[in-house]
């Protein structure tokens, strides 16, 4: 299966800090969010994300029920040749092309591989600090 | 025998000498015998036994001598491991010198691990420190943490740093620890590959980690 690298990860995914990673769909877009510490920077916390746009499918699979990382690590890459991407344009030709859908990837070390089917997608401003606090479920 | 040979008293050359003492022996009594067979009139069932029981002692010692070889050759580090893992370091337990692939590493574990390890103690793990506790008070086994390693160009390294920081900070030695050999295992090759790539190491790793402020 063909990738093709589109964003790389600030630091490694094993300086995901606290809290992982947040995906957020409510509809229409889809959020990945995450903080981490930069080992550069003494550990200072930033955070960041990747928006979806227009999800069509998506999916989570842990690390230790995957069969491959689809080149992935750290990575945000397109898989090219999806076969995801076929058996929805099999389903729905007309929607498939009205949204231009293209399968997305990436695998974050400790959280697992986290796919989409989107038209798009685009990267956050990085800022300094956590956004966990915002997210904890009492 | 076997303690001689663990404190020293008996060396690998001691023990081909005893093996060859032993086999000398034997074929020297057969050859002072040798007239029974000269003679099939002169020998007695006795006397047969005898011979039989010299031959077979011979055999036993030499392949007891081999078997002795091989014991300490297997408590010296798993033979079958080492050959598949190519030179691994380390002359006892196959994770004794294994480095990490990682530099520093985050106190809380992954949401999985909160979850098994949590589901194991009864009652929230979430640190390394929670996990150390829990090892150190007996409520999770060191055989409930497994840590996963590769051997690659005759490293060993461990693909579990938080695990394994929690088993080392609970007092638990290296040989007792559950290591599963994934070596080979395309899935984690390639994480380790990931890993290791990502935080500017070679195949070597590294021999010791730090904890992030990160996750403070």
């Amino acid at each position: 299966m063909e990738s093709n690298k589109l964003w790389e990860f600030p630091v490694p995914s094993t300086c995901i800090a606290e809290g992982g990673v947040k995906l957020i769909y409510p509809g229409g877009d889809a959020w990945l969010l995450f903080d981490y510490y930069d080992e550069n920077k003494n550990d200072a916390v930033f955070n960041s994300g990747i928006v979806f746009d227009a999800v069509q499918a998506h999916r989570h699979s842990s690390e230790k029920i995957i069969k491959s990382l689809l080149g992935a690590y750290d990575s945000l890459v397109e898989i090219k040749d999806s076969e995801w991407v076929a058996q929805l344009r099999e389903v729905n030709k007309e929607i498939a092309d009205y949204w231009n859908i293209k399968h997305y990837a990436i695998f974050l070390d400790g959280n697992g591989l986290y796919e989409f089917i989107a038209r798009d997608y685009k990267i956050l401003e990085t800022k300094e600090g956590s956004i966990n606090g915002l997210f904890e479920v009492k | 025998m076997i303690p001689d040979i663990a404190s020293g008293k008996i060396s690998i050359e001691n023990l081909k000498q005893m093996g060859i003492d032993a086999a000398v022996g034997d074929i020297k009594y057969l050859i002072d015998n040798a007239y029974i067979f000269s003679d099939d009139k002169s020998y007695s069932n006795s006397q047969i036994f005898e011979l039989g029981k010299r031959i077979a002692g011979g055999t036993a010692e030499i392949i007891n001598a081999g078997l002795v070889t091989y014991g300490m050759a297997k408590s010296a580090g798993s033979i079958s491991k080492r050959i598949t893992g190519g030179l691994a370091k380390g002359t006892g337990n196959v994770l004794d010198n294994a480095n990490f692939a990682q530099k520093t590493y985050g106190s809380t574990f992954s949401k999985d691990g909160i979850k098994i390890y949590s589901d194991l103690a009864g009652k929230p793990i979430n640190t390394v420190d929670d996990l150390a506790n829990a090892l150190k008070n007996g409520t999770i086994k060191p055989q409930d943490v497994p840590i996963d390693y590769i051997v690659r160009d005759g490293n060993t390294l461990i693909l579990n740093t938080r695990s394994s920081q929690a088993l080392t900070q609970a007092g638990i030695p290296r040989s007792q620890w559950n290591a599963v050999n994934q070596t080979g295992n395309q899935l984690f090759e390639d994480m380790l590959t990931g890993q290791l790539s990502r935080n500017g190491l070679t195949s070597a790793g590294t021999p010791t980690v730090r904890i992030s402020g990160g996750n403070k």
